[in-house]
């Protein structure tokens, strides 16, 4: 666990988008299209043990969440991706399936959105 | 969501056929939105291109593939650049389109994510006209195409 392991707020991104709300929503609808196929990817590249492929998409996840602030799913990601980057194979399914929970957490908080 | 679809479709809503038209080379979504969304706050009018990484970029510069039509993919008279892309990264094109004859006065604007002085100096000392680092807010990213925008369609002068 880490620092940023605490409930995601919309803070550091209405602060990003200066308190414009239908533009943090244009992130969110665009992370929602692109999060989940990554994820799977990602999946895929483990199990044909392909840590290039791990890496690369986890970096991309990183991308697609940074103007999200900090969150677990963001740091589970970077993790990933360090650990494609160092080809650590083994350790590949228990860091996926911490980023998989990390992203099931965040998903409602983002279909929600930042409060009104 | 009209933003998006029309992010997605390569292009943006006001397309004038006089202005210059601007492309940009950049392989994050986000960012791509964000610039389509600062154009439109500044009500910058020139048509802003899209391509996701280095190869496209040189296939549309050099309209080989996908981009081999002029009227679909007309010449840019700017080219915003992210210094990090991949298959080709910044670096790699913008060498590959300053050494080009057909290509090299096409100004490039390196935009980047780092602000080292060793990537600073390496875009200049390939050629780059300018180099930003990429903001930490959206009030910076409409800030800096502002001044893009006066600076090279309202100053400066571009070749045709």
């Amino acid at each position: 666990m880490t620092s940023h392991d605490q409930p995601f707020d919309w803070k550091e991104a209405l602060e990003f988008a200066s308190g414009r709300r239908e533009l943090v929503m244009e992130l969110v609808d665009l992370f929602m299209e692109e999060g989940p196929g990554l994820i799977a990817e990602i999946g895929k590249a483990i199990e044909a043990q392909d840590a290039k492929v791990v890496q690369e998409r986890a970096h991309r996840l990183k991308g697609s969440l940074k103007y999200f602030g900090t969150s677990a799913a963001a740091d589970r990601a970077a993790e990933l991706e360090a650990i494609g980057s160092e080809q650590q194979l083994a350790d590949m399914p228990s860091k996926f399936a911490e980023l998989k929970t990390a992203m099931d957490d965040l998903i409602p908080h983002l279909r929600k959105g930042p409060p009104e | 969501m009209i933003l998006m679809d029309a992010m997605r479709e390569g292009t943006t809503m006001v397309a004038t056929e006089q202005l210059t038209t601007i492309l940009m080379a950049d392989d994050d979504p986000d960012d791509r939105l964000l610039t389509q969304q600062a154009f439109r706050e500044q009500r910058l009018a020139n048509e802003l291109r899209f391509v996701e990484d280095g190869e496209q970029l040189i296939d549309y510069l050099k309209q080989q593939g996908q981009y081999a039509d002029p009227s679909i993919s007309p010449r840019p008279g700017l080219i915003l650049l992210d210094w990090n892309m991949p298959k080709k990264n910044g670096r790699e094109v913008l060498a590959e389109i300053k050494v080009d004859p057909q290509l090299k006065r096409i100004p490039v604007v390196v935009l980047s994510t780092s602000n080292a002085e060793m990537d600073i100096r390496h875009a200049y000392d390939l050629g780059a006209n300018a180099f930003i680092s990429k903001p930490v807010t959206f009030e910076g990213l409409a800030a800096i195409v502002k001044t893009l925008g006066e600076h090279w369609f309202g100053i400066v002068e571009l070749p045709s």
